[in-house]
Order: structure tokens, then sequence, then C-alpha cells
């Protein structure tokens, strides 16, 4: 009896490896199946790209009159904030895409597999972090034809320095407002039980936190309440530290920008893996 | 709202061990995530699983619990005691009384427990590779699955039939950890299906009902996907991927997109893929629903070969009487949630079925004459009339010569004569009352079928 099971235990060398909390396999694999499909799906790229880039693009021909905010050009203004829009919608996608694996059915094949919870999300934000920062940078690219020029930080040694540190920075921030959204469509998915609920995401959250951010125009004169609520939104640090970062104007100091980054997308990622772990498929 | 855990029993100090050890458990699972404990742990594991052992050995006790209580705890201590062959003795509303005489420990081997169970020297040390005590799912309020009970062995091929919304799919859900039972304990491979679901996830495999591939992955992008996950290594992935596409005839479709394969074809890559680790435990979940019978053939073949070279432990759920006629070691009727009936193929024939013998006469009045001369006998249990033919039920093959013999001294002409075995269909019918079920809640299941042949088909 004994020979017998130890001879089993030898033929079951394949699903040998312990469940890690984190699993870099795992969460490659899961990085990997994202990237694959999101440039299989040209059409979905070119359509989540196709709105920001006519809010450029029309918004960059504003008059010019109206067109100076802060003492900067409108351009330069405007970039950032749709490089934010741009990162808001695609991360907010990758999140709620756990509503489509719900759907079709793959989410059931992603939860029985032995793998901590921890980690499949983190598989998640790592597939989405690369697919929105592609598309956020792709529209960075866009607004230079516009006349979108990079200044660079301000308290920079040389504008070389200004220039690449400002990318390199702006780049990093992407990254954490991907992150925010990412584990908040997350979060929200988890919730919902079908793809009905998504119009109402979209329409209810994520416009409100586009339009509240600052992104398109600044939001001195708004009333009192107004500019209560952008405080409370991710995205208005997000975006502010993007133009930080790229054209040196900005409201907040860095560190603020930073401080708040980290904080909505560490609270957004807990509560996305907490309500993602209730889920029942 | 939820009601403490109520305890009594002649030992309270063994409880409170237990208890204890529970208590640990849990305060230590909080530990886990921090990593430099978790090596630490490891070593923990083998004297923790000798102490419960042995303090349920130790004792005899009556434990009476309410599981639902203090939930983790309790499932725990229980799922502890199911192991080690404690029985339930009384239903007591929602409670649980488990009930256990202590034996003595023989040296060597393990002794035998009290209503079943057994010690057994699988490697976790437990007997029976799945455990399930008053298993119960409510979706608001409709009971899908109902305080089931059963255990299947290591090794066994066991068998859920059951009509449509019988609650299969959900028992095979809380099995697989992918549904939190609403009260009872289900144990697989020694692990808690709650508690402890990372360990069962690795331990199990499984093939839905409903399609879980992703259809804009290629067949072999949705393959390796699977074996990277399960921690395959590169070569061991490209073997089995391999085998596999061959053991369903898709070695030509590995670069299709799967959103362009048939149904059946879909159906055909998923249990290739369920089959592509080496799980101790496969749960089955209407594998050959749609396929072809050369397929179907060879798919229930690899599946016995697989439980006889490798040992593995098998649930299946059909709808087609010859296929777990064929697989299973054991089969359990399941209604309305509830298991009415479990055994095996054979006995469950001989028990619920019935053979059948149609005899053709000349006439609707020479029938009828026969008809009421044949309901005389002890062994027939059930006769009609159709126009000139008569159905009598009940007795095996050598009870024809004994009906004929009877028609001839009625001075009946037999025209011809056609005898049925009882069938596993028979046993079923009988058992769960009708051949297709119209309740309420057959409409919810075909719309939820339509669901997903329409999307089986995009
Ligand atoms: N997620 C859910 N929410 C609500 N009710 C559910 C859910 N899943 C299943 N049910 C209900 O639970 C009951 C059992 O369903 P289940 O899918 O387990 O049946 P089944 O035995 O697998 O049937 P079939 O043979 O059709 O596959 C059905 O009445 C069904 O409507
Ligand atoms: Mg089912």
């Amino acid at each position: 009896m004994r020979a017998r099971s130890s001879d089993k235990v030898g033929k079951r060398t394949q699903v040998k490896m312990k469940v890690r909390v984190l699993n870099p396999a795992a969460i490659y694999t899961l990085w990997l199946r994202e990237t694959i499909r999101f440039f299989r799906l040209r059409s979905r790229v070119l359509g989540s790209l196709g709105m920001p880039l006519f809010f450029l693009a029309f918004l960059a021909f504003l008059p010019v009159e109206a067109s100076s905010v802060h003492g900067l050009r409108y351009i330069d203004f405007l970039a950032p904030g749709i490089v934010g829009m741009t990162l808001l919608f695609s991360s907010m996608f990758a999140g709620l895409s756990v509503l489509w694996d719900k759907e079709f059915g793959f989410l059931r094949e992603i939860m029985v597999a032995p793998v901590s919870r921890v980690s499949i999300i983190l598989g998640r934000i790592a597939g989405g972090m690369t697919t929105s920062l592609f598309q956020g940078v792709l529209m960075l690219l866009a607004a230079f034809p516009m006349g979108f020029r990079v200044e660079g930080l301000n308290e920079a040694a040389s504008p070389a320095v200004a220039v690449l540190g400002g990318v390199l920075l702006a780049v990093f921030f992407m990254m954490l407002i991907s992150v925010t959204f990412i584990g908040m469509g997350v979060a929200l998915a988890s919730k919902l039980k079908d793809m009905s609920g998504y119009s109402l995401v979209m329409n209810f959250l994520v416009f409100p936190i586009f339009f509240l951010s600052g992104a398109l125009f600044p939001l001195d004169g708004f009333p009192h309440w107004v500019r209560t609520l952008a405080y409370a939104d991710p995205l208005t640090y997000g975006v502010d530290a993007l133009r930080k970062c790229l054209v040196g104007v900005g409201e907040f100091p860095l560190l603020l920008d930073f401080a708040a980054l980290v904080l909505s997308s560490i609270a957004m990622v807990w509560l996305g893996a907490y309500l993602f772990e209730k889920t029942e498929v | 709202m939820e009601t403490p855990a109520r305890i009594s029993g002649e030992n309270k100090e063994v409880f409170r061990r237990v208890l204890i050890r529970c208590f640990w458990k849990l305060f230590r699972t909080t530990l886990l995530l921090i990593p430099s404990l978790r090596r630490r742990q490891q070593g923990r594991r083998v004297g923790e699983k000798f102490l419960s052992r042995k303090i349920i050995q130790d004792c005899g006790y009556q434990i009476n619990a309410d599981v639902n209580g203090a939930k983790n705890i309790l499932r725990r201590a229980v799922g502890y005691m199911l192991m080690a062959g404690a029985v339930v003795t009384q239903p007591e509303g929602e409670r649980f009384v488990l009930n256990h005489t202590p034996q003595p420990r023989a040296s060597g081997g393990c002794p035998p427990m009290e209503g079943g169970g057994h010690w057994h020297e699988d490697k976790m040390g437990f007997v029976d590779t799945i455990i399930a005590e008053r298993l119960t799912k409510c979706f608001n309020g409709l009971k899908a699955v109902d305080s089931v009970t059963f255990r299947i062995k290591s090794g066994e091929i066991f068998g859920l039939l059951g009509p449509n919304g019988a609650g299969k799919t959900t028992l095979l859900k809380m099995l697989a950890t992918l549904l939190k039972p609403t009260a009872g304990v289900a144990r697989v491979c020694g692990y808690d299906v709650v508690g402890e679901a990372d360990e069962v996830r690795r331990r199990i495999g499984i093939v839905f009902q409903e399609p879980t591939l992703d259809n804009k992955l290629t067949a072999f992008e949705n393959l390796d996907f699977h074996a990277r996950m399960y921690g395959m290594d590169k070569e061991t992935r490209r073997r089995r991927i391999k085998d596999v596409l061959k053991l369903v005839g898709l070695e030509g479709k590995v670069n299709v997109l799967v959103e362009n394969f048939s149904g059946g074809m879909q159906r055909r890559l998923e249990i290739a893929r369920g089959l592509l680790h080496s799980p101790e435990v496969l749960f089955l979940d209407e594998p050959t629903l749609g396929l072809d019978v050369q397929t179907r053939r060879g798919i229930w073949e690899h599946i016995k070969r697989r439980n006889e070279e490798e040992d593995v432990t098998i649930v299946v759920t059909t709808h087609y009487m010859e296929e777990a006629e064929f697989l299973c070691d054991r089969i359990a009727i399941i209604d309305s949630g509830k298991i009415i009936a479990a055994d095996t193929p054979e006995k469950l024939k001989n028990s619920y079925g019935s053979a059948s013998l149609s005899i053709t006469v000349a006439s609707q009045s020479d029938a009828e004459r026969l008809a009421a001369r044949l309901s005389a006998f002890g062994f027939v249990e059930g006769v009609s009339v159709r126009n000139n033919v008569v159905d009598v039920r009940g007795g095996g093959e050598a009870s024809v010569p004994r009906l004929v013999l009877a028609a001839f001294e009625a001075g009946v002409e037999v025209k011809a004569l056609n005898f049925r075995e009882s069938t596993l269909e028979d046993a079923f019918l009988r058992l769960t009352g009708r051949e297709i079920r119209d309740e309420e809640g057959s409409f919810n299941d075909f719309i939820r079928r339509a669901h997903v042949l329409w999307h089986r088909r995009r």
C-alpha cells in the first residue's frame, strides 16, 4: 500500500509547484494572453484610440483667444490631459474585461487554476498596464503633429536632462494612473453580474472622472463643490503630474501628485483584489 | 445573526484541543502572507496532521455544533473528524451530530472505523478522496444542492446522473472550489474546499459544461495558457499538448482561432485541456455532450485508461446512460438537489430497473385474456396491453419460458416474443419519476442551454 502511493506521487511530479502568493510564471502567462489578445484585435485598438484622437484634433484648433491657459498654449495644456484620458479609458476597459471573461466563461478556467488570487490580479494589472501604456504613448506621439512640444521638468539642469527626465517620469506616472483604474475596473467587474452594467459604469463613473480631472480645461472658475469633487478624483493628480513632467506647469507639487496616486492605486488594487476574491463563477 | 458554535461531548478536553489546532491554523493562515514564515510552516504540517489524527483517535466524542456558526473553525474541526471516519448519526435539523467510538490503534495498519469509514494509508494519511457532508447550496432561496452526503474513494470513477436542473453542475462547482457552499463540509484530497481552496485547486482538473475557451486565442494558445498556469516546463508542455491534440483529433487545427471552430471541435478542445495536466481528481461535467460517436468512444477509453494507469479519481456527470454504464464504478442519481440512490450500475439496475417481455398474440381479446392470467404470477410487477401486445414487467430472463408456457396453457397463440433486459434508463426513470422534467425550472434551463449553444456556435 505504501509503495503504491509513493509510486503515485512520483507520477504526478508535474503539478509539484506550491501555490505561492506571488507566482511570476502565472503573472507572465496572464500578461501574455492579454497582450496577444490586444494585438490581435486591432480594430478594438483603433476604436478605443478614436475618441481621444478626435478630442485632441478638434480642441487643438480652438480659437486663439480661448487657448491660453496657465500661460500655456492650449495644445500643451491639452495633450497631457488627453493622454490621461486615454489611460483612464483603456485601463478601465482592461479592468472591466473581467466581465468579458465572465460572459464567455474563460474566467472559470482562470479561477480554477492553482494560482493565488493576488497573482491573478497582478497578471491582469501587468497586461492592462502594458496595453494602456502602449495606447497612452501612441496618443502622446499623435500630439506632436498638432504642435505639441515637450518642455520637460522646469527645475532640471540642462534641457536634455529636463526632457528625458520628464518623459521617463511621465511614463512612471502613466503606470500609476493605469494601475489605479485597472484596480477600479476589476473591483466593479467583480461586483457586476454581466455586461449590462458596463454602460452604467461608463456613463456614471468614467465620464465624470474624466471631466472632473481638468484634462480638457482648468477647473479654476468652477463652483466650490465641483472643485472639491475634483480633488477626490485620482485622475486630477494624474493629469497634473503628466503636465508637470511634460510641459513643466502644474497645480500641485509633484510629490503630492505622487502620494495621491500611490495611495489611490494601493487602495484600488486592494479593493479589486478583495472583491475579486469573493466572486463566484 | 449566526448561532455560536455549541460543543458538547464526553471529553471536553479533546474538543478544546481540536479547536485550538484550528484556531492556530487560522491564525497562521493570516501570517502566510509573510513569505519567510511560510517556509517554517511547511515542516509543521506533518506534525499537525498527526496531531489532529491522534486527537481524533484517542477519544470518544460527540460533536454537536452548528457548522454555519463559527464557520471556518468548525468546518475545519468537523472536516478532520470526517476524515478520521466519524459518521453522522442523527440528523437534528440543521445541526451536525457526529458520533464516533474510539478504536485501539493496531500497530502497522489502521483499524476500520465503525460506520464504514476506514483509515487509509493515502499519501495524505486519510481515506476517501472526496468527502461531502450535508453539502448545501442555495441560490436566493432555491436549494440547488440540498444537504448532500457522500464519499468517493481514491481511484474510483463516480457518476452523477440526474435530470436538468438537478444540481449536478452546482455540486461539481462546489467541489472544484468555484462556489462556496451555503452549508456543510466538503474535503477533496484531504483539504477543505473553502479554507484550503488553493491546495484543492492544485490537485484537481475540471472540464466545464459551458464553454470556457478564449475565442480570440488559437487552439495551441489556449492549451499553452493552461499548461503554463499549471506550472509545466517547456518540454512537458510541448509533449503533452501534442498528445492531447492527437487524442481529440485536432492536430491539424493547432493554429486556428477557437472562434472558427465548430461547436463539437470546441468541446473536444475543452476536453483536451482538461486532460492536459495530471490531476489527482478529474471532474467532467457532461464531457461528451454534442460529440460524434467515434470521438466519444475515444474519449471514454482515454478516461478509463487514465483512471487505471494513473489512478486518477474521476467524477463525471452525464445524460448518456451508456456512458455512465461504460465508465462508472459507482453512480449516484440526483434529483432536485438530493442524492436519491448511489450504487454500482449493476445494483442500481437490479434494484430499481426491471426486465420486460413483450408477447405479441393474434388479437386484442387474446391479449386481454393472457394479461389477466399472467398478472397472477408472483414475480410479475406489472402487465399492460397495447392492441395485440402484452407487456410484462418483472422477472428475469429465466421467467420467459414460464410466461410462454402460461400462454400455451391459456390456449393463446404466441406470434412473437421480445425480451428486454433491465436497463439503467429504467432505473433512472423509476427513481426520478419522469422522462423529461416539466417544472417551472425547465424554462430557465432551456434558456440557459440555448445561451450556451449560441455561444458555442459563435
Ligand atoms: N448562478 C445561479 N444562480 C441562480 N440559480 C442557479 C445558478 N446556477 C444554477 N442555478 C439553479 O440551480 C439549479 C441546479 O442547477 P445545475 O446547473 O446545478 O443543474 P444541472 O444538474 O447541472 O442541470 P443540467 O443537466 O441542465 O446541466 C437549477 O434550478 C438552476 O436554475
Ligand atoms: Mg449541468
